[in-house]
Formats: C-alpha cells, sequence, structure tokens
C-alpha cells in the first residue's frame, strides 16, 4: 500500500458556538485522488479550510509527509506543498491572467522552501490552451469557466504535492465541468494527489478514486466509487440522489 | 485618421511638451516657476510614495507626510547645527524616514479604516514633536537658512542648478519605483490589495510583505522630503502637518491612481491651485475642492483614467471589424 502522504486525525472545528468539523480522520495516500462529497452545510468547505489552517480548528493533528503542519501559518502550509482551488473561483480580478499565474511562481523563488519546479507557464498554457489566449487580459473580465481554469492554473503554479479543490465545478457549464474533468485526469496521470469536494457526486466519482461522504461534521461513509454507486441507499440517505 | 490614432499622438505631444516644459522651466524668467516646478517634482515623488500602498497593496496611509517631515527635519539639522557633508546628511535623512517607517509599519497590522486612524496617529505624533520640541526643531521657527548640497568643492550655487539636480533624482526615483511596481514583489502587493487570504492559501507572507511595501514607501517618502529641506532650505511644521499627507494621498487620486505619471499630474493641479490660483482668489481651497469632487464623480480613474478609457475604446472600436472577421472564422472551423 502506497504511503499516506496527507494524514489529518481528530479535526474538530468550530464556529463561535457551533462545532461543524466533528473529529475527522482522513488519509491521503500519494497520487491518490479522494472525493469529498456531502450536502450544503455538512463542514466540507471548513474541514479543507481547517487542513490549511485558513480557519483554525480547534483540536487535532495534521501531517504532511510526515511532518506536521497543523499550527503553522497558513503560507507556510501553502509553501510545504498544499495547493488550494478555492471555491467559487477566486482569482485575482484586477490582474491579468498571466499576472495571475506567476503569482505563485514568485514567492516560491523568493522562499526556495521548495526546489521543485513541476510546473511552468507554459505547462499550464498547454493545460488550458484557453489561458494562453487571454494572457494579456483581466481576469476579472474572463467567463466563469476561464476563471475556474485560472484557479485551477494557479494553484498548480505554486507546485503542489497534494491539491486541495474546493467545489471547482460549481455553477459550471457541463461542457466545462468535463474540461475541468479531463484536467483532473491530466493530474493524477502526472502523479498529484487531490482532495476534491464536490457537491457533483456523478462527477466526483468518475474522477476519484476513493470517496468519503461527510455529514453533520462527521465522515459517515469511505469506500471506493464503484461501492458508493452499488448503494443507492447510502446515496439517497446522505446525498439525497 | 482614427480617434485611436488622434488619442496617441495627443499623448505623444503632451509628453513631449512635459518634456520640454521641465527642461526649460528655469529660463521661463521668473524663478518662482521654477521653485513651483521643482515642488510640483518633489511632491509627485511624495504622492507616488502614497500611490505604492494606496493603490497598489490597498492600504491608505495618513502618515507619508511624517516621514518626509522627519527626512527634511534631519537633513535640515544636520546641514545648519552639524555641518555634516550632504551626501551623509541626505542619505541620514532617508534612513531617518526608512527607520520611522520600519517603527510606524506595526500599523500594518490594522485594516481598513483603523490602519488609516492608527496611521494618521502616528503622523501627528510627528507633527508634535516639530511643533513642540522647540529645543530640536526650532518650533513654529523651524529651522532656516538650510544650504544646497555640496560635494567636496562642488556646490550646488543657484535654483537653477538645484531644480535641475531635482529633477535628475526625482526621474531617478521614478524609475526605481516604476521598477518596484513590475517587480514580483509589486505583484504580489497587487495580489494583496485583491485579496488577502487568496495571497496567504498560495504561500504569501501577506504581513511581511504589507510591513516591507510600508518601509520602501517611507523611504521614498524620506527621498521627497531631503529634496524639500535642500529646495526650499527651510523646514517648519508645515512639512509635517497633516494636510502634506492628505494633499499627497489625493494628487494620484486626481491624476490617475496605479500610474506613474498620475501622481505627477495631481501635483500640478494640486500645486498648481495652491500656488497660483491662491494669487487672485483667498478662496482658492473651494476650487480646490470642486476639482476634487469633480474628478472622483467624473472620473474615478483620475485625470489620466480618463485618457486611458477613451483610448481604450476607440481602440476596441478599431478593433471591431476584426474581431468580427475572427469570429466568423472561428465558427467556420
Amino acid at each position: 500500500m502506497p504511503e499516506a502522504i496527507l494524514i489529518a486525525r481528530d479535526i474538530r472545528t468550530y464556529y463561535g458556538d457551533s462545532y461543524v468539523v466533528q473529529g475527522v480522520d482522513l488519509d491521503l495516500e500519494e497520487g491518490q485522488t479522494l472525493a469529498l462529497l456531502g450536502r450544503n452545510g455538512m463542514g466540507k468547505t471548513t474541514l479543507i479550510r481547517s487542513l490549511m489552517n485558513l480557519t483554525v480548528p480547534r483540536q487535532g493533528e495534521v501531517r504532511l509527509r510526515g511532518n506536521l503542519i497543523s499550527g503553522l501559518p497558513s503560507n507556510r502550509i501553502a509553501r510545504q506543498g498544499i495547493g488550494l482551488i478555492p471555491q467559487g473561483r477566486r482569482i485575482f480580478p484586477t490582474l491579468s491572467v498571466q499576472e495571475n499565474l506567476s503569482l505563485p511562481g514568485s514567492v516560491l523563488a523568493g522562499g526556495r522552501d521548495r526546489a521543485k519546479r513541476d510546473w511552468t507557464l507554459a505547462r499550464v498554457y498547454d493545460l488550458f490552451p484557453k489561458l494562453r489566449e487571454r494572457a494579456g487580459q483581466m481576469a476579472g473580465s474572463l467567463s466563469g469557466g476561464e476563471q475556474s481554469m485560472l484557479a485551477f492554473g494557479r494553484a498548480l503554479m505554486s507546485n503542489p504535492d497534494v491539491l486541495l479543490m474546493d467545489e471547482p465545478t460549481e455553477g459550471l457549464a457541463p461542457v466545462i465541468v468535463a474540461r475541468i474533468g479531463q484536467a483532473i485526469e491530466e493530474l493524477k496521470r502526472a502523479g498529484m494527489t487531490i482532495l476534491l469536494v464536490e457537491q457533483n457526486a456523478r462527477f466526483a466519482e468518475s474522477v476519484a478514486d476513493k470517496v468519503c461522504i461527510m455529514s453533520n461534521g462527521q465522515i459517515v461513509f469511505r469506500g471506493t466509487p464503484e461501492l458508493l454507486e452499488a448503494d443507492p441507499e447510502t446515496r439517497q440517505k446522505w446525498l439525497g440522489i | 485618421m482614427s480617434m485611436a490614432r488622434a488619442l496617441r499622438m495627443f499623448g505623444t505631444i503632451a509628453l513631449v511638451l512635459a518634456g520640454v516644459i521641465l527642461l526649460i522651466t528655469p529660463y521661463a524668467g521668473n524663478p518662482f516657476w521654477t521653485g513651483l516646478m521643482a515642488q510640483i517634482l518633489i511632491f509627485g515623488l511624495l504622492a507616488l510614495s502614497v500611490d505604492l500602498l494606496m493603490r497598489h497593496t490597498g492600504l491608505f496611509p495618513m502618515c507619508n507626510g511624517a516621514f518626509f517631515a522627519v527626512a527634511a527635519y534631519t537633513v535640515a539639522m544636520l546641514e545648519v547645527n552639524y555641518g555634516v557633508a550632504s551626501p551623509f546628511a541626505a542619505l541620514a535623512g532617508i534612513a531617518s524616514a526608512g527607520v520611522t517607517g520600519m517603527v510606524f509599519g506595526v500599523s500594518v497590522r490594522a485594516s481598513g479604516v483603523y490602519f488609516i486612524l492608527v496611521t494618521l496617529a502616528l503622523g501627528q505624533l510627528v507633527w508634535g514633536v516639530s511643533v513642540q520640541w522647540t529645543w530640536l526643531t526650532g518650533g513654529d521657527n523651524g529651522i532656516t537658512n538650510v544650504p544646497y548640497p555640496s560635494l567636496g568643492d562642488m556646490r550646488i550655487g543657484s535654483l537653477t542648478q538645484m531644480y535641475y539636480f531635482v529633477a535628475f533624482v526625482v526621474i531617478f526615483f521614478t524609475l526605481l519605483y516604476r521598477q518596484v511596481i513590475r517587480s514580483p514583489f509589486g505583484l504580489s502587493l497587487n495580489g494583496i490589495r485583491d485579496s488577502e487570504s487568496r495571497m496567504t492559501a498560495l504561500g504569501f507572507n501577506v504581513t511581511v510583505r504589507k510591513y516591507v511595501a510600508f518601509v520602501i514607501s517611507s523611504l521614498f517618502a524620506g527621498v521627497a522630503g531631503v529634496l524639500y529641506a535642500y529646495t526650499v532650505q527651510f523646514v517648519s511644521p508645515a512639512a509635517s502637518s497633516l494636510l502634506i499627507s492628505v494633499e499627497a494621498a489625493l494628487m494620484p487620486i486626481l491624476g490617475g491612481p496605479g500610474t506613474v505619471f498620475g501622481a505627477f499630474i495631481g501635483a500640478v493641479i494640486i500645486i498648481g491651485i495652491r500656488n497660483v490660483v491662491s494669487g487672485f482668489l483667498s478662496g482658492w481651497p473651494i476650487v480646490m475642492g470642486l476639482v476634487f469632487i469633480i474628478v472622483v464623480l467624473f472620473a474615478p480613474k483620475g485625470i489620466l483614467g480618463i485618457f486611458n478609457d477613451l483610448l481604450r475604446r476607440s481602440d476596441r472600436r478599431d478593433q471591431a471589424a476584426d474581431a468580427a472577421r475572427k469570429d466568423v472564422r472561428e465558427a467556420e472551423q
């Protein structure tokens, strides 16, 4: 069995008094794509934010390649090799496409925390040729699909070992969703480890190696996509489909 | 001739004209204009230092006048009281502004309105010192008879020579400023302005970068302060007044935030109104206020913004035919 690259143990996160993530364990193996499913408000995004310490968990620990990263400032965690594609395609609207993409490179060059430089501008443009066409355009003027590709490309440019994706297909046309799916497949072939948070179960099942379902802050199902597909009862109960 | 070409030509002519005026001002026959132009250049540089934080980083500082004043006072004191050689006095002036910036830089931990308030309070601290510590600053009398700078036997002997010296230094630092803005560091500041949390998630230490930007800003303000002390040859609490910080922020807003020329256009307007209109209209602040209101309401991107928008629009019109043809081609494929 491959080594788990990202391990989270007993993550508990609160927003004020509300107990959002209630003791979650996660094991992400190198090269694996793990989909985290669940309905709205079940704590998926909070869990992702907790992994990067963007929302500070009250308890629990996160290890990346065996190193304890929980408690580190978010920017240090990012530099250790975790990339985030935030929900809602959060690009930098007043910067051009190319500037958006070159931002992460500048911090790596300055920080030299990690020498790895697999992803270059050219490679991101090859993955998303549309971005090359729009290189000089302000990112805020891109279409929703293009913005989501940009958010994707920007996360890759920080050369992460683990990529966290928070609903990358939210609100996108089916043709763009398919394009995102292709991109994820290509990343998988390149050996990327991915944690994919999704509402779109069908999409997640099509790309993931392993699926978890989250409900009320806890993980209530772990298994393969095939297992989940063959289990209409679980799907109905936790996902409502 | 298309609109876009006409606009470009206008821009080029304006630029050349500005260059010519910059060169020949001392020969206009009246030292008033030379002094005025020197002040425009100096305050334009100060305005750039504000714009680095305001437009590029998303922080609105109210203390750049303080850095300006600290540098000006340092130069004046060293030159007048201790006879320190000009290069050292000037460097000490810039350094003192930088050190003040390093101390005041704690304010980047605050954001939004709180940042404005904290910098306002810190700036007023410097003003308080310049008024009240008369043993150090001369109080309201200020420090007079600051000599023109010299290097060994070479001494700047006239306002005209001083003017060209100022122009040279301001242009040098403006080019340097442009390098800062265009560097990856400058880009990351723009990212911070757009979203701090996104930058954090990408691995940037946002607070450190804001702090560094703040200190760089204080250094540029310090350069302006040094030039001010040498050009005006007199430093008083007026240099540290809040008005300086406010005007330095208004200049880029009027001229065109985020652009190098915008800061100087704003300086022309504000210093022009203050010095020229005040000659025949005692209510000149009303004129300033009106200009400000009109620009903010009708040209939120400043005067240069109007020009750039017009240019972009006519460019787009010119390219419309091309684009339509290209769309047809793409549809056929």
